[in-house]
């Protein structure tokens, strides 16, 4: 039969299916019509008219194995890991077509399926297998030809990734880009990206405006930013444990506790203002700890927390172990984050 | 369906199934509990880990064969995890507590250690940098997992290791409940040396060794010269009782 005949029939019994919300039949049929496309797609030589079809059921597929995956917990995500296994098939078939025309060719489709696959991975938590996408994208030839829409996506997923692997030069490059191209109307995917650019931004050392946090509704961090500007560590755990379900269901609870090493080094600069004189007791240090909420901390903690600043060049100089202070240097002792990136 | 087994051996080596087994080469529950009863004895006696494992797989496998998923099956993987914690064996371990994970999610009645695992699970999850683990994990811990000593341990622990912390970090580590100081010990080599290097980078002029000795938790002293003699360091003060930091600088990047 016709590859067309198949992939009408697949698409009507998964629509079926889905009608009795029976989802793994569904999935299954879908699967078929994807693999069914496919072998549309091998057997037509320069020509890449029927892209748009591929796209619509790879998006079809990715929907119904999500719809499927809820409904049956006890799959624990090997119904998306096939699914992945079907978008790869497809990107291969584009990836592969490197003989035909600029404008034939069905690389052009590689950038939209990998956008799916790792939309797929996000969900499955194996962002390791995302690397191999990346290169394939990064090395090739049409990278700034494909549609912006697809670029900002794929810029938002790479940078919530280079998040992940604490590269937050790339997530600020990747996510700013996205931010900046995605259009104005489409506020909710704007507050998305915002939702990871802001801590990101934060632990370089920028800290976002109030109007931009409230244009978006993304008040959690207006919170967390004067904590963080003040050296407030009790501050940071309240604001933690009051918005913590939205930090958690984001994955950006680590990130924004990594700004508890930013208050540090807030603290430790007012404290060092304050004394004006480039030796400053541990002591001074503890009880400054000790004001914003850190009861229980020893000189001992305090100085580690110290040498932690020192080691990653946030504070410059160094601490007398026999006379327990901190010397600092007289030139910028407490250089802007934003030069240490 | 499933295949009830006859064979009847206590002890019994592990070899892959390369076909389906037939009901004579596998072994019923009643005959696995004699198994598991037979290995936990002979490793408080013996401690040989190649037998214990072995053995262990082998009843792990019989239980996979017969589709027993129970309460039975949950005791088997907590014993080869706990063996494998003890001697490191993190693959081993990292297979056994993933599939706990699933067992106490399906058995809600089996999850007597449960809080324990979780807390093995956060520490692993340390040791292997898995920061997306980490994240995703706090979606899974109840109000009361968060009460419990052993995971409120592993999440201090944690949360000083992601801090840099790692004065607190060593405090959590002599302090390890239950089995957990074995699994901290994977990675302890490791952040000893990163706190090695913050002190030689951030102390002037020097400092004392039972300084470095104290904060880095070593047991004895000897144990702290053995590891700090791996690095090129130098000393100063009577009988070098002091590491000089700043001559000790270049010896950083070999750390």
């Amino acid at each position: 039969m016709a590859p067309l005949g198949e992939i009408v029939i697949y698409h009507l019994l998964c629509v079926t299916a889905l009608h009795s919300r029976n989802y793994i039949e569904a999935f299954d049929n879908q699967t078929a019509c994807v693999a069914a496309v496919v072998k549309m797609l091998q057997s037509q030589k320069e020509e890449n008219w029927t892209l748009p079809l591929l796209y619509t059921v790879c998006i079809d597929l990715r929907l119904v194995a999500q719809k499927a995956e809820g409904c049956n917990p006890q799959s624990n995500g090997k119904i998306l890991e096939k699914a992945a296994e079907s978008l790869l098939a497809c990107f291969r078939v584009c990836a592969a077509d490197n003989r035909s025309s600029d404008s034939e060719t069905k690389r052009l489709g590689m950038l939209n399926l990998v956008n799916q696959l790792l939309k797929v991975y996000f969900r499955i938590n194996k962002l390791h297998l995302c690397k191999p996408l990346i290169r394939a994208i990064d090395s090739s030839p049409f990278k700034d030809q494909f549609p912006l829409a697809q670029q900002i996506t794929y810029r938002y997923f790479v940078g919530r990734k280079a998040m992940f692997d604490s590269d937050y030069k790339a997530a600020d490059e990747y996510l700013s880009y996205a931010f900046q191209n995605c259009h104005g109307r489409s506020a909710k995917n704007k507050r998305l990206i915002l939702t990871y650019l802001v801590p990101v931004k934060m632990l370089l050392g920028f800290m976002p405006s109030k109007p931009l946090l409230e244009k978006y509704d993304l008040m959690q961090f207006w919170d967390l930013v004067s904590a963080v500007k003040e050296g407030n560590l009790r501050g940071i755990d309240n604001v933690m444990e009051e918005h913590e379900s939205f930090f958690i269901r984001a994955g950006i609870y680590l990130i924004v506790e990594k700004l508890k090493i930013t208050a540090y080094r807030n603290l430790f600069r007012k404290v060092y203002l304050l004394e004006s004189s480039h030796q400053i007791d541990i002591a001074s240090f503890q009880a400054a700890l000790q004001i914003m909420g850190q009861e229980d901390v020893d000189s001992d903690e305090t100085q580690c927390i110290v040498a932690n600043l020192i080691y990653d060049g946030k504070i410059k100089g160094y601490i007398s172990y026999q006379h327990k202070k901190v010397v600092v240097s007289k030139q910028n002792a407490f250089p802007p984050l934003s030069s240490l990136y | 369906m499933h295949i009830v087994g006859t064979c009847s051996d206590i002890e019994k080596s592990f070899l892959r199934l390369t076909k389906a087994p037939e009901a004579c080469e596998v072994r019923p529950v009643s005959v696995l509990r004699n198994s598991l009863r037979n290995v936990k004895e002979k490793w408080i006696e013996k401690q040989d880990y190649r037998y214990a494992c072995d053995q262990l797989k082998s009843i792990r496998q019989d239980l996979t064969v017969q589709g027993v998923r129970d309460s039975f099956t949950v005791d088997v993987y907590e014993t080869h995890a706990r063996i494998a914690l003890e001697r490191g064996d993190h693959e081993e371990f990292n297979q056994c507590q993933t599939q706990l994970k699933m067992l106490y999610t399906e058995l809600p009645y089996c999850r007597t250690n449960a809080a324990e695992f979780t807390a093995y699970r956060i520490l692993y999850y340390v040791f292997t940098k898995n920061t997306l683990d980490l994240t995703t994990i706090f979606q899974f811990l109840s109000k009361e997992d968060r009460e419990n000593e052993c995971i409120k341990h592993a999440l201090l622990t944690r949360c000083a290791w992601a801090t840099g912390n790692l004065h607190k970090f060593f405090m959590l580590y002599k302090t390890a409940p239950l089995m957990a100081g074995y699994l901290m010990d994977w990675f302890v080599e490791r952040e000893r040396k990163q706190y090695l290097k913050y002190i030689i980078k951030s102390y002037r002029q020097s400092v004392p060794v039972d300084f470095i000795i104290r904060e880095l938790a070593f047991e004895s002293r000897s144990k702290a010269v053995e590891f700090l003699n791996q690095f090129p360091l130098s000393y100063t003060g009577c009988d070098q009782n002091q590491l000089d930091c700043k001559a000790s600088l270049p010896a950083v990047a070999s750390i």
